[in-house]
């Protein structure tokens, strides 16, 4: 994302002075969501890129096993009385009322509050606590956007309600057309990625504030029309999004109803009889091999956002300068990094799902398999989620640490009015809060682990779908070369000094 | 296994840095509009103690991002400060050149180019490296 970005705006013209066209040169940096990221040194980069490459051969010969992820150690935490507490319909409901309570106010501070981005609460809610803090939270601990989600919830409501007051359904559950599977998602990703990364305006308060409420009413729309569940699977990005992240997650929903399992499935969760759910502790990663092959829409998805969030990462360095002073400049004149920056965002995706479909192919080709290359790229897409997520955790750690601080001030005071609610308002920013060899070591290791996963995890599929380990191991090589040069490109990225268009 | 492996690597990464804090002395001259000399990098290491003399030719506020330090700046006389480097890290400096500080400066008048216009000059970053 942009994190650096205009001069706060203060005076009553804001937004009209935000809203017209800002040249890049002028938009250098203050304030909102900056980044103080030291380049990872060169010894530790190479170190690192070679423990990657050398312990892919060790996570094949010694953690990946015929059957893996068929089954797996969990344990349900309702057997507890703390899970139970935690999962009772009282205290599911405490949450979402504090989570459609904090999508209220977010909303009224981003239509009615000031537009300075420091000041106002939305854009650090949006690009630190959300993007950042909820993805790493979906990783690491479960998917909590299920049930979060401020769309899911009000639905809901208005369902129940609906209900309540006729006695009929609230949506109209209209046949979803089979060949539009996931591809709303990902056309609704590209317009989110568009105001991320390009889009020079997207840390403006009152913008972040009409965007959403535009997102939520495609949203709500689309659950009235089909159903809140159907769209939750095929057309709400950021359940989608969130979604891949939680596969590797060391919690889960689970369902057992007469032999019939289900695994995160969230409306087959909450249509069952409480005996038959389970809450589960499970490895972290595991989740990803018991996904069945994901949709080709969503397969292609998730390449496209990991794709993009890599991007993002590019754009801040150096390279990313030189390419907008290419004789592309001159013709996009003062629209250079917005010209140049979404030809980028088009071209990477592209790229990488032209790389993927490529290995898709060698791999078949090499096993001599009867699956196409569509079939190989549903199967194997989940194996890059770890070095997706390591890679977000090497970039954007001491970013959540440091402007993670400002929710505490902006808590007391988030429409940015001088209010002091909880006598936090002159809540300081420790940009010493982690220091930067720390920050080093926690990035190479992130990525280096990411990397073994997502190794291991590969060959855990092909054992599934080739026939026999020696086709599996074979399989592998493509595969091997394109996480390498993945995991190579991320840390390529971390090494890199962080520089403003 | 790979517990071996990473093991010399982790102790071999731990060793290096080291050493007191020191000081360190920075020069910058902002001339016509932009920073005069190709150094853009100013490294120190953490807990050093950083004087910088800044020389302009115009009126700005200087500021120095993440420690978030603001000095104003004349063309009158250089401007000499000092910070302590607590926080490691990679911080922007910039000069900020206010439109209406230079207003006697006419869009007519003009024989700069820039006019009675406001900029933001990159007077590079400091880099602040751990011990």
């Amino acid at each position: 994302m942009k994190r650096t970005l205009k001069r706060p705006l203060t005076s009553a013209v804001a937004v009209t002075v935000a809203l017209s066209a800002l040249t890049p040169g002028t938009a250098l940096a203050h304030g909102f969501g900056e980044r103080y990221d030291l380049p990872v040194p060169l010894g530790l980069y190479l170190t690192a890129a070679a423990a990657a490459v050398v312990l892919s051969f060790v996570a094949i010969g010694l953690f990946a096993r015929s059957g893996m992820g068929a089954t797996y150690p969990r344990k349900n935490l309702l057997e507890w009385r703390v899970g139970r507490a935690i999962a009772s319909p009282w205290a599911l409901g405490v949450f979402k009322a504090l989570s459609t309570f904090a999508f209220v106010v977010y909303l009224v501070a981003g239509l009615f509050g000031t537009n300075d981005p420091t000041a106002n609460i939305v854009p650090t809610m949006t690009w630190v606590i959300f993007w950042v803090g909820i993805a790493y939270v979906s990783a690491l601990v479960g998917n909590v956007w299920a049930l979060i989600s401020p769309w899911t919830i009000l639905f809901s409501y208005a369902e129940t309600a609906y209900t309540r007051i006729t006695g009929g359904d609230f949506a109209r559950y209209e046949p979803y057309p089979t060949a539009l599977a996931g591809w709303p998602a990902l056309g609704l990703f590209f317009v989110f990625a568009w105001v991320e990364i390009v889009y020079v305006d997207s840390s403006v308060p009152f913008n972040i504030a009409t965007l959403v409420l535009a997102y939520s009413f495609v949203t709500f729309v689309g659950m009235w029309w089909f159903g809140r569940d159907v769209w939750l699977r095929n057309g709400e990005v950021f359940a989608i999004a969130l979604g891949f992240f939680a596969a590797f997650a060391p919690t889960e929903v689970h369902t057992d109803d007469d032999g019939e399992t289900t695994v995160n499935d969230y409306q087959a969760y909450g249509d069952a009889a409480p005996v038959n759910r389970g809450f589960n502790v499970r490895p972290w990663g595991v989740g990803l091999l018991a996904t069945p092959p994901l949709d080709i829409s969503h397969a292609v998805l998730l390449v496209v956002m990991l794709a993009t969030v890599s991007f993002d990462g590019f754009v801040e360095t150096g390279t990313w300068t030189r390419v907008l002073r290419s004789p592309l400049f001159d013709f996009f004149g003062a629209r250079a990094f917005t010209g140049i920056t979404t030809l980028g965002l088009l071209a990477a995706p592209l790229l990488a799902l032209g790389i993927f479909a490529l290995t898709a192919w060698l791999m078949g080709l090499v096993v001599d398999s009867k699956l196409g290359v569509i079939a190989i790229m549903r199967t194997f897409a989940y194996s890059l989620v770890p070095i997706a997520i390591a890679y977000h955790i090497a970039h954007f750690f001491s970013f959540l640490a440091i402007q993670g601080q400002r929710v505490f001030s902006l808590a007391s005071d988030p429409l940015g009015l001088g209010w002091d609610l909880f006598g936090t308002a002159d809540v300081g920013v420790d940009i010493g809060i982690v220091n930067a060899r720390f920050v080093w070591f926690l990035s190479i290791g992130a990525i280096v682990l990411g990397h073994i996963a997502a190794v291991t995890i590969a060959h855990g599929f092909a054992l599934r779908v080739f026939p026999g380990k020696r086709q599996a191991v074979l399989s592998q090589y493509p595969m091997l070369v394109l996480m390498a040069g993945y995991t190579m490109a991320s840390l390529w990225i971390v090494a890199q000094p962080i520089v403003a268009h | 296994m790979e517990k071996f492996l990473l093991a010399p690597l982790l102790l071999l990464l731990a060793a290096c840095g080291g050493g007191a804090p020191g000081t360190a002395g920075f020069d910058l001259t902002v001339a016509d509009r932009v920073l005069v000399g190709n150094r853009t990098t100013f490294v120190v290491d953490e807990g050093d103690q950083i004087t910088f003399t800044i020389t302009a030719d115009e009126q700005g506020e200087l500021h120095l991002h993440g420690y978030d330090l603001r000095r104003d700046i004349g063309p009158d006389a250089p401007t000499t400060f000092t910070l302590k480097a607590d926080a490691t890290g990679r911080f922007a400096m910039e000069l900020h050149i206010d439109a209406a500080e230079n207003s006697h400066d006419t869009d007519a008048a003009d024989d700069h180019g820039h006019g009675d216009r406001g900029a933001d000059i990159s007077l590079g970053a400091l880099e602040v490296r751990p011990r």
